[in-house]
């Protein structure tokens, strides 16, 4: 009898080290502190009652055994507040999860500090493999300095084409990408302007307003994070494409960069550049925006740069379209069509919408003066009253293959905004290639 | 007792022993304050283990004592930290209004 219980007491002795020394493994090892403290508690307190009551056992008296069970008790009883403790202090310091957390339950209910510690200093310097270097170190690790796009050395592009030196295409994915992608290079040939593929516009997931189901902090930072995903994912193949089609053309000065940030961050990007090509579509959201909710639309409001926004490629833009409403933007659309130097060969139409409006008749007249004066045909056309006359203004911008156009009204949820009609959204459903400068 | 337990418990110890390396190396890098408060909690069990063991080896039961001792108290340790931490955590800078 005694033989069977000093032979249970080893294996109980050696099962609670094992546990304990297998616990210790797991703080050492285990990604972030929650499961490290899970680690601790668990395993920890599992394999030391093992190792008391095996140490009980062995020793034998009535007096020994009660203190171990008395010591697992307490050890049961004290570890979960301990550990408890420690997690929650662990989450308002900030801790971060580990990578394999699914969702975080007690965002918004805890205050969360900065992490005390910056990971970038403590993490472990690991040496890069030797093979992903490259070969000759001394020659590439000068940073190589950017040529300044010359045009004069790329071929024979038109006098006055020579005003844009930067172009910037946005990469955002989508239907029109491809298109956008294409149209930018071609104008980068034509002028030898220098081309910047940006992705990552946009990387802003949609917020969920909707109603939430049972698990809704759950659902609603899955459906961010897979929206997210899905952007990343359209981002880089519009990258890939846009580099595909640059390898087209090696002595273009082309750079490819990818940026995550939100849109108004963005703008500050754009800022050095003379003409940002963005494909339609290409909203804050990543692609598939409504026209009035687009980065092309935001930007033309904020006059950051002069847009391009491409739907389809027009190949060879043979009729021009410049709408004048009455907003004051409007009066300066020949200036910033002449100093693009965009489709010179092609004729230009004036279209008032609603000449009765103060100052549209005036800013009319000065920009026919202002492109004849530069050798453009120009044509005036009969005034349109927008709010009545969608139909027509779809079916005269039809025979017009680009149009130039600030952004003459914008939808703003008022009781009268269903009978209203927005003059971009109507533009931006039918012409190919809107010029917003 | 017997030749047996005697040695079973050298072999535990042994284990445990070998068990404060992994929770020392925790100690040491962190990273943050909350890993190295949860390897201190941790130390505090490998302590009760291994007074127990002593208990074993040396034959006194009085080892034991100890081990009730620590595992009462040692979560005191821990809840002290977890309160220092939390008042200590660093709050997040507010972002100036643009």
């Amino acid at each position: 009898m005694s033989d069977l219980i000093e032979i249970l007491a080893a294996f109980l002795l050696i099962a609670g080290a094992s546990v304990v020394a297998l616990a210790a493994l797991g703080v050492a090892r285990l990604p972030d502190p929650f499961s490290r403290m899970h680690a601790a508690a668990k395993a920890g307190v599992g394999g030391a009652g093992l190792l008391l009551l095996g140490a009980g056992l062995a020793l034998g008296t009535p007096g020994a055994i009660l203190t171990a069970i008395a010591a697992v008790a307490f050890l049961v009883l004290t570890a979960p507040i301990a550990s408890h403790a420690l997690g929650r202090a662990a989450y308002v310091a900030g801790a971060p999860l580990g990578a394999a957390s699914v969702a975080d339950a007690l965002a918004g209910v805890l205050d969360r500090g900065v992490f005390d510690i910056d990971p970038a200093r403590t993490a472990r310097r690991r040496p890069l493999p030797r093979d992903l270097l490259p070969k000759d170190n001394a020659m590439t690790a000068i940073p190589e300095f950017r040529r300044a796009a010359d045009p004069a050395s790329r071929g024979a592009p038109a006098a006055d084409a020579a005003a844009i030196r930067r172009i910037l295409c946005c990469l955002v994915g989508g239907a029109a990408q491809r298109e956008a992608t294409e149209a930018a290079l071609e104008m980068a040939r034509g002028t030898g302007a220098q081309l910047t593929g940006l992705s990552g516009a946009g990387l802003e997931p949609r917020a969920w307003r909707g109603p939430l189901p049972v698990g809704g902090a759950f659902w609603s930072s899955w459906l961010a994070s897979s929206s997210r995903a899905r952007i990343r994912q359209s981002c880089a193949a519009a990258l890939d494409e846009f580099q595909s089609l640059a390898a087209g053309s090696p002595d273009l000065d082309i750079v490819a960069r990818h940026e995550e940030t939100e849109a108004s961050a963005l703008a500050r990007l754009l800022a050095g550049q003379d003409l940002v090509v963005l494909p339609a579509g290409a909203g804050p959201h990543g692609a598939e925006a409504e026209p009035g909710m687009e980065i092309a639309a935001s930007l033309a409001r904020a006059r950051v740069a002069p847009v391009l926004r491409v739907a389809r490629r027009p190949g060879d833009v043979r009729a021009v379209l410049l709408l004048v409403g009455s907003s004051p933007a409007c009066g300066a659309l020949a200036a910033g069509l002449l100093r693009t130097g965009l489709w010179q060969g092609a004729p230009v139409a004036i279209l008032p919408v609603g000449d009765d409006r103060p100052g549209v008749a005036e800013m009319v007249s000065a920009q026919a003066e202002l492109l004849r004066a530069h050798g453009r045909k120009v044509t005036v056309l009969a005034s349109l009253d927008l709010d009545f006359e969608q139909e027509e203004l779809r079916r005269l911008l039809s025979r017009y293959d680009g149009a130039v156009m600030s952004r003459l009204s914008n939808r703003h949820g008022g009781f009268f905004d269903s009978i209203r009609n927005c003059a971009f959204e109507t533009t931006a459903d039918t012409v190919p290639v809107i010029l917003l400068p | 007792m017997s030749e047996l337990v005697i040695l079973a418990a050298k072999a535990a110890a042994l284990i445990v022993a070998l068990g404060l390396v992994p929770v020392a190396w925790r100690l040491i890098t962190g990273p943050s304050s909350a890993d190295r408060a949860i390897a201190t909690d941790m130390l505090g069990l490998i302590g009760v283990c291994l007074a127990a063991l002593t208990a074993l080896v040396a034959g006194h039961a009085a080892f034991l004592d100890i081990a009730l001792g620590i595992a009462l108290v040692g979560f005191l340790a821990a809840v002290a930290f977890a309160r220092l931490l939390e008042r200590a955590s660093v709050k997040p800078a507010t972002e100036p209004a643009e």
